[in-house]
């Protein structure tokens, strides 16, 4: 699948930069969401799982019910974003990245980049 | 699209879009355009109102269907037209919503004043509204949807007995009931009552803010209908209540009441006195926590909303970065929702000192006026710039039903504001001066933070 396993690299290093900082543990102490990805330029879709402030796991596929589904226009976008090239928020604000969930969750999402990439 | 533990519903959607235009001060309003009309036909207004504001509804939904985000207005100007003009005309719309809440905390000041006359001063009423507005945010309480539906039912129920009891006790009162252009009154009061009628269903459209929330796009759409349909309902029959059972002087606060108050900011209250007669103590009652509820569902949306919007725009870097504060322990963007509440306290300290409250509802009908023919300006640009993106509900009878909303709104903008009358020329200048003020802020100040 076309993709998938730079996607799912780059979420891993996402995934191990968010458990690295102690302050996104701390704001996500009570969080255990189920997030799914998507791309509309393909079928890579990826389910991440939080858990007690640890972002626990990242799966091929959609698992589950999720408390938040993101989709990116493309890969190259889904894969800019967990590398931290891509500035979520203005895609957001422009229409591009597509959120569906509880806001309360949206702004959570927005916040653990707010704090890994502080610059962004 | 992927499977959703929680979605909303076409009903809690049209229950919450009711909730957040319903506030005290639309009974105020309502009562202004009963005083536009000749005899006891302001209902007339409010139904044609609801009819244009449905087919600015249809515009709604088919943009909020092609980008279902919580950043609404400012998502479709920007993809329409383009950033410079998205932020400071969504930014204006957003910021005249926040200085009404402080002419909506003085209405509500007032009603409890009026309620219980030997209690604390306005003051009291006006900062434990923010308070409460202010914390329910602040620690992030999320009311639950089943409970904001049933508050804004009780509500409207509420309304809708004592309007029906209203009208069976004292009829029509006027002879004229039918012809809002008749008794040498022309057309001009009745096209400035239509255009502040469109004020009573002001955020209607907030619920596309909830599109995230939602699986199917239809429930949007459904649940806009729904909520203006509710509105009119409600507005249509108080307006006509109101008018028979209160002569229009005392409504407005012209004339002072037999028990040597003057009601002027909270009709409601001599309504009700009038409606319950020996019985009026439950009937105070009701209207006491009809305006608490009517109050802090308004309070609390609009700080909702308007808080999580000036936070994402200083993540944009369109605002000061601090707006961007996020509280650890809450998750709530708190630095916005305390700035926001600063403002709004601010206007209903300027508002209570000055006067002039009445010209919040000019300018909030201004704001909503602009959005809603943008709207459709938006939808006539989107339908030819992209042709093929995909849209889960189209805007019946495009493109005349598009221009003819645009046309119309336009006008209702030009008529609304040409009248002489002060209160209507302070609601423009408070409205243009919102509008400069983000046009400044997008020329000089963003260019400054997006450096920094």
């Amino acid at each position: 699948m076309s993709g998938i396993n730079e996607s799912l690299k780059a979420a891993n290093d996402f995934k191990d930069k968010m458990n690295e900082n102690m302050k996104v543990r701390k704001l996500l102490k009570r969080w255990n969401p189920l997030i799914h990805f998507d791309t509309r330029d393909s079928d890579v879709r990826l389910t991440f799982k939080m858990s007690e402030g640890m972002a626990v796991s990242v799966e091929e596929g959609h698992i589950g019910d999720a408390e938040l589904a993101v989709t990116f226009p493309t890969v190259k976008d889904l894969i800019d974003m967990f590398s931290g090239k891509l500035d979520p928020t203005s895609m957001y604000l422009s229409g591009d990245i597509l959120v569906k969930g509880h806001q309360a969750d949206v702004i959570k999402l927005d916040a653990i980049t707010m704090i890994i990439w502080p610059e962004s | 699209m992927a499977d959703l533990k929680r979605v909303l519903t076409a009903r809690s959607v049209a229950a919450a879009g009711a909730g957040f235009a319903f506030a005290t001060m639309s009974i105020v309003a309502d009562v202004q355009v009963a005083d536009l009309v000749p005899g006891n036909t302001g209902w007339i207004a409010v139904i044609t109102a609801a009819l244009f504001c449905l087919l600015a509804s249809w515009c709604f939904a088919e943009l909020s269907g092609m980008f279902p985000t919580s950043a609404g207005v400012r998502v479709y100007i920007q993809q329409a037209f383009n950033e410079k003009m998205a932020i400071p005309l969504s930014a204006a719309y957003i910021f005249t919503v926040v200085a009404a809440s402080g002419a909506e905390a003085y209405v509500f000041g007032s009603v409890f004043e009026a309620l219980i006359p030997q209690g604390p001063s306005i003051w009291f009423y006006v900062i434990m509204g923010f308070a409460i507005a202010g914390a329910l945010n602040y620690f992030g309480i999320d009311i639950a949807s089943g409970t904001q539906n049933f508050m804004a039912i009780i509500m409207f129920l509420f309304l809708v007995c004592v309007s029906l009891v209203s009208l069976y006790k004292f009829g029509i009162r006027f002879d004229n009931w039918y012809n809002p252009i008749g008794d040498g009154a022309g057309a001009e009061g009745f096209i400035t009552a239509v255009a502040l009628s469109v004020f009573l269903f002001a955020g209607f459209e907030w619920v596309t803010a909830l599109s995230e929330e939602t699986k199917e796009q239809s429930v949007i759409s459904k649940g806009m209908i729904g909520s203006i349909l509710i509105l009119c309902v409600v507005y249509a029959l108080l307006n006509a209540a109101l008018v028979s059972a209160v002569p229009k002087d005392v409504l407005m606060g012209r004339e002072v009441w037999t028990d040597g108050l003057n009601y002027g900011a909270r009709p409601h209250v001599v309504f009700v006195k009038i409606v319950f007669g020996a019985y009026e103590l439950p009937g105070l009652i009701g209207v006491g926590l009809l305006s608490f509820l009517a109050s802090m569902t308004s309070f609390n949306a609009g700080i909702l909303t308007t808080s999580r919007f000036l936070y994402a725009m200083s993540r944009d870097k369109t605002m000061p970065r601090y707006l961007s504060r996020i509280h650890m322990e809450y998750f709530t963007p708190y630095a916005a929702i305390l700035t926001l509440c600063a403002v709004a306290l601010i206007s209903s300290i300027l508002l209570t000192l000055l006067g002039g409250f009445d010209s919040f509802t000019y300018a909030v009908a201004g704001a909503e006026i602009m959005m809603y023919v943008l709207a459709a300006l938006s939808v006539i640009k989107l339908r030819k710039k992209m042709k093929t993106h995909v849209r889960p509900f189209r805007m019946p009878w495009y493109p005349v039903a598009a221009i003819f909303t645009a046309v119309f709104f336009t006008l209702l903008f030009v008529m609304v504001f040409a009248d002489p009358k002060a209160e209507v020329r302070i609601g423009f200048a408070i409205f243009m001066s919102i509008i400069a003020v983000m046009v400044l802020h997008t020329i000089f100040v963003i260019p400054w933070l997006r450096k920094k």
